[in-house]
C-alpha cells in the first residue's frame, strides 16, 4: 500500500528529519514492493538518496 | 477509499447500462435489495471485477467458468464479439479514481468464448478532470489498487457472506489468513522487511570499503565476521534441520497416539464381544439342565398322561375284581385244614361236614386269583399315584418347554450380536496393530522428541551466542573503519545507513505487540457494541495472541474460542474486521474502507441484525449491503430507517432471464415484501 498505516507513520514522525524522510519513503517503496526486483531497486533508491545526501552535507 | 458510483453495462444478468451512486457520509448506507438469483451477487462480481479483474469470487468453484459478458446480448447477437463493462468512481485520500473494465466474448455453436478485455485508470483532478492518458497496462493498475486497497485484504473489506463463516471457523487455514491480514494491512511484515534490508545494506557497503582497503585488521575482521556469520548459517541449516525432525517426531506420535486409541476401540469390542460369548455358554448350559429335566419327564411321569384314560379303565375294573376275590386267608392255612380235615379258622370238623370242606377246596382252587389282588393293588396304588401328580406334571413339563423356547430365542439374539460384533472386528482389523509394538513405538518416539527439543535449544543458545558474537565483531569493524580517515565519505553513509538501520530495528521492535494489544482492544470494544446485549457479559476479551490468533476469553478468564455460538462468532469476525481496519486507519472513530457485504444476516438473529445495523454505520465510512428478502423484513427496514443512516435504496428487478435493472426507491417508499 502507498501509504503507512497511522501508528506507523506517528513513530516515523518521532525520528530526525533526515531519517524520517529516507525511512517514510524507504518504507513506501518496500510497501508497494511485489518483486524481488522491486525490493531491490527500492534498496539502491535508499542507496543513492544517502549518497546523494552524505555528498552534499546534508547529514550533517 | 470511498466507492462513488459503479455502472454496469452487459455485465451478468444486466443487460444494457445500470447506475448506482453510493451513499457515503451522514447517511452512509446503500441498500440494494433482490431477492435469490436476481443478481445481487453480480453486482459484487461487478466491483471485483472492475477493481481487481477477479472473474471468480470466493464462493465459486474457481475449475468452472463463469460467463461475465450478458448471455442475452450474446444470443441476440450470436457470433458477434460483444463488451461487458464495469466502471468504477471511488475516492482515495482525497483523490478521485475512476477505472473501468472490459471483458469481451462471442456465442457461437452454443459455446460462449471470453476475450481477454481492456483496463482504463484515471486519476480525476479537483476540478474533475480526467487524466489525459489512462493507465491501460494490468499490471499497472493491479498495483495502483493494490496500493489503495491491497488485494491480499481486500477480501476483510468486500465480501461476500461466506467470508463471514470462513473467518468464524477457527481452522489453520483461517489462523493464517488472519495473521496475514494482520500483517499486511497493518505493515507488521514490511517493517521487519525494511530492518533487514537496511542491515544488509550496511554490511554491504562495509565490505565494499574493506574491499578497497590494503588495512590488515580491516580485512582479518572481516574475515572473523565472515566466519561467524558462516557459522550462523550452518547453525542455522541445524536449527531448521532439527525442527523440522521435531515436526516429523511429532506427527509420528500423534499417528501413533491415534493407532493407540483406535486400538482401544477395537478392546472395547472384543470385551462386547466376549460378554456375548459368556452370556451364550450360561444360556446353554441352563439349556442342558432344562433338558435333563424334560428328558426325565418324558421317561419318568410324562408317559403315565399318555395313559390316562386306560388307566381310568383299568382301575374300576380292578377295583370290580378286587372286590369279588376278597379272601384274606392264606394257603398255608387252608392247604393244612384240607390236609388235618380240620378248619383252622374255626375247628370245624371237614370229615363231618363234607359241604365245609368242598367250600376250602374251592378256596384252594380259587387262590391264584386271589393272588393277582396284590397286584391288582399295586397296580392301583400306581395308578392312584399318577392321577394324583397328573395335573402337576403336566404343568411342570409346559413350564420346562416355555422355558426352553424362550432360552433358544435368547440364544438366537445373542448369536446375531456375536456375528455383528464379529463384523465390526472384522472392519477394523485391518487397522488393528501389535498394541505393545506401538505403545513402546510411540514411547520411543516421545524419547526422541525430547531429545530432538534439547538439540533445538542447544541450537538457539548456540545461534544466540553466534550472533552476539557477530555484533561484537561488528562494533569492532565499525571502530576500526571509522578510525580509518581515508573512508570518511564512505563511512558517514554507513552512518546514516545504521541510523536508519536502528531506528527501524527500535520500531519494529515494539510495533507488532503494540499493534496486536491496540487490535485487542479495538476488537473487544467493537465486539461489545455489536452483540446482543444481554450477551455482552458472555465474553470478557478477545485476545489477539503472539502468534497472532483470534483467542476468545470468557469473564472467568476461561478460553471459549470453540465454546461460543456460529452467530455469536459471526459478530466476533465482523468485529475482528472493522477493528482491523480501524487500527490500519489509526482512527479510533472510523475505518478508511467502506464495508461492502453480500447477505451477511442470513445467520444472525434479530437482535443480532438490529444490533449490527445500529452501530456498523458509526464504525465505517460506507456501508454498502446486498440484501435478500429473508434478510430485509419489515423488522430490519424499520430499524434502518429509525437509525436515519440510510442514504440510498435500491431494488433489483427481474424483467426477463439474464435480464435485470436496478431501480432507485424513494427513501420513504417500503421495499420489503416479507414480515408484513
Amino acid at each position: 500500500m502507498a501509504y503507512l498505516n497511522k501508528e506507523l507513520q506517528e513513530r516515523v514522525n518521532k525520528l530526525s528529519p533526515l531519517n524520517k524522510s529516507l525511512l517514510e519513503r524507504f518504507l513506501l517503496d518496500i510497501n508497494v514492493a511485489r518483486l524481488e526486483s522491486e525490493k531491490i531497486d527500492a534498496v539502491t533508491r535508499v542507496r543513492s538518496k544517502i549518497r546523494e545526501i552524505v555528498a552534499t552535507g546534508e547529514n550533517k | 477509499m470511498k466507492i462513488l458510483s459503479m455502472e454496469l453495462e452487459n455485465f451478468r444478468q444486466y443487460y444494457g447500462k445500470q447506475n448506482i451512486n453510493f451513499a457515503s457520509e451522514d447517511r452512509n448506507i446503500t441498500i440494494i435489495f433482490g431477492e435469490n438469483g436476481k443478481g445481487k451477487t453480480g453486482i459484487f462480481r461487478a466491483l471485483m471485477f472492475a477493481l481487481y479483474n477477479a472473474t471468480h469470487i470466493q464462493q465459486d468453484n474457481p475449475s468452472e467458468k463463469i460467463h461475465l459478458v450478458n448471455l442475452r446480448l450474446l444470443d441476440e447477437k450470436l457470433g458477434t464479439m460483444c463488451k461487458a463493462t464495469v466502471t468504477v468512481l471511488f475516492e482515495h485520500n482525497d483523490n478521485k479514481y475512476e477505472i473501468s473494465r472490459s471483458i469481451a466474448a462471442v456465442k457461437a455453436n452454443n459455446r460462449v468464448q471470453e476475450r481477454n478485455g481492456s483496463v482504463k485508470f484515471h486519476k480525476i483532478d479537483h476540478d474533475g478532470n480526467y487524466s489525459s492518458t489512462p493507465i491501460e497496462d494490468t499490471v499497472e493498475v493491479g498495483k495502483m489498487m493494490n496500493g489503495i486497497l491491497d488485494e491480499d485484504i481486500k477480501d476483510f473489506f468486500l465480501f461476500d457472506g461466506e467470508k463471514i463463516d470462513t473467518l468464524a471457523k477457527t481452522n489453520d487455514q483461517v489462523k493464517r489468513e488472519v495473521k496475514s491480514a494482520i500483517f499486511k494491512l497493518l505493515q507488521i511484515d514490511n517493517v521487519e522487511e525494511a530492518r533487514v534490508l537496511l542491515n544488509n545494506l550496511k554490511n554491504t557497503e562495509q565490505r565494499n570499503v574493506v574491499n578497497k582497503t590494503t588495512d590488515v585488521n580491516m580485512h582479518r575482521k572481516l574475515e572473523e565476521i565472515d566466519e561467524v556469520t558462516q557459522s550462523i548459517e550452518q547453525q542455522k541449516e541445524i536449527f531448521s534441520k532439527f525442527s523440522e525432525e521435531l515436526i516429523a517426531s511429532n506427527e509420528l506420535i500423534q499417528k501413533f497416539e491415534l493407532q493407540l486409541s483406535q486400538n482401544k476401540e477395537i478392546g472395547i469390542i472384543q470385551d462386547k464381544l466376549r460378554l456375548q460369548e459368556d452370556m451364550r455358554t450360561a444360556l446353554v448350559e441352563h439349556m442342558k439342565s432344562i433338558k435333563l429335566q424334560i428328558g426325565k419327564l418324558a421317561y419318568g411321569t410324562m408317559p403315565y398322561l399318555l395313559l390316562n384314560d386306560v388307566f381310568h379303565n383299568v382301575s374300576t375294573y380292578l377295583q370290580g375284581t378286587l372286590s369279588e376275590n376278597d379272601s384274606n386267608v392264606p394257603l398255608e392255612v387252608i392247604e393244612e385244614s384240607l390236609q388235618k380235615n380240620v378248619c383252622l379258622c374255626c375247628n370245624n370238623n371237614l370229615g363231618v361236614h363234607q359241604e365245609n370242606r368242598a367250600f376250602i377246596e374251592l378256596l384252594k382252587q380259587n387262590y391264584k386269583r386271589s393272588q393277582s389282588n396284590e397286584d391288582s393293588k399295586a397296580i392301583l396304588r400306581m395308578i392312584d399315584n399318577s392321577s394324583a401328580t397328573a395335573d402337576e406334571t403336566k404343568e411342570k413339563a409346559l413350564e420346562l418347554l416355555i422355558e426352553f423356547d424362550a432360552k433358544e430365542r435368547e440364544i438366537r439374539n445373542i448369536e446375531e450380536i456375536i456375528g455383528e460384533v464379529q463384523k465390526e472386528i472384522g472392519k477394523k482389523a485391518n487397522e488393528q496393530l501389535n498394541l505393545e509394538q506401538t505403545i513402546s513405538s510411540l514411547k520411543k518416539q516421545r524419547q526422541h522428541s525430547n531429545e530432538v527439543e534439547s538439540k533445538i535449544a542447544q541450537s538457539t543458545y548456540r545461534l544466540d551466542d553466534l550472533k552476539t558474537r557477530k555484533e561484537n565483531l561488528q562494533q569492532q569493524l565499525d571502530r576500526i573503519i571509522k578510525e580509518n580517515q581515508s573512508n570518511a565519505f564512505e563511512q558517514q553513509v554507513i552512518d546514516v545507513i545504521k541510523s536508519l538501520s536502528d531506528d527501524i530495528s527500535f520500531i519494529a521492535q515494539e510495533f507488532s505487540t503494540d499493534m496486536r494489544i491496540k487490535l485487542k482492544n479495538s476488537t473487544t470494544e467493537i465486539f461489545k457494541r455489536l452483540i446482543d446485549q444481554k450477551d455482552v457479559n458472555l465474553i470478557k476479551e478477545i485476545n489477539i495472541n503472539s502468534k497472532f490468533e483470534l483467542e476468545i476469553f470468557s469473564e472467568d478468564d476461561i478460553e471459549i474460542t470453540q465454546d461460543i455460538s456460529q452467530g455469536q462468532r459471526q459478530i466476533v469476525a465482523l468485529a475482528f474486521i472493522t477493528s482491523l481496519a480501524q487500527v490500519a486507519a489509526g482512527d479510533s472513530e472510523q475505518i478508511a474502507f467502506p464495508l461492502f457485504m453480500d447477505s451477511p444476516f442470513n445467520r444472525l438473529s434479530g437482535v443480532n441484525r438490529d444490533q449490527l445495523i445500529e452501530n456498523i454505520p458509526s464504525l465505517t465510512s460506507q456501508w454498502i449491503l446486498l440484501l435478500t428478502d429473508t434478510e430485509l423484513t419489515t423488522s430490519e427496514e424499520h430499524v434502518f430507517k429509525a437509525g436515519g443512516r440510510l442514504g440510498k435504496w435500491y431494488r433489483i428487478n427481474q424483467i426477463d432471464t439474464f435480464h435485470s435493472e436496478i431501480e432507485e426507491v424513494s427513501l420513504a417508499a417500503s421495499m420489503t415484501t416479507r414480515g408484513m
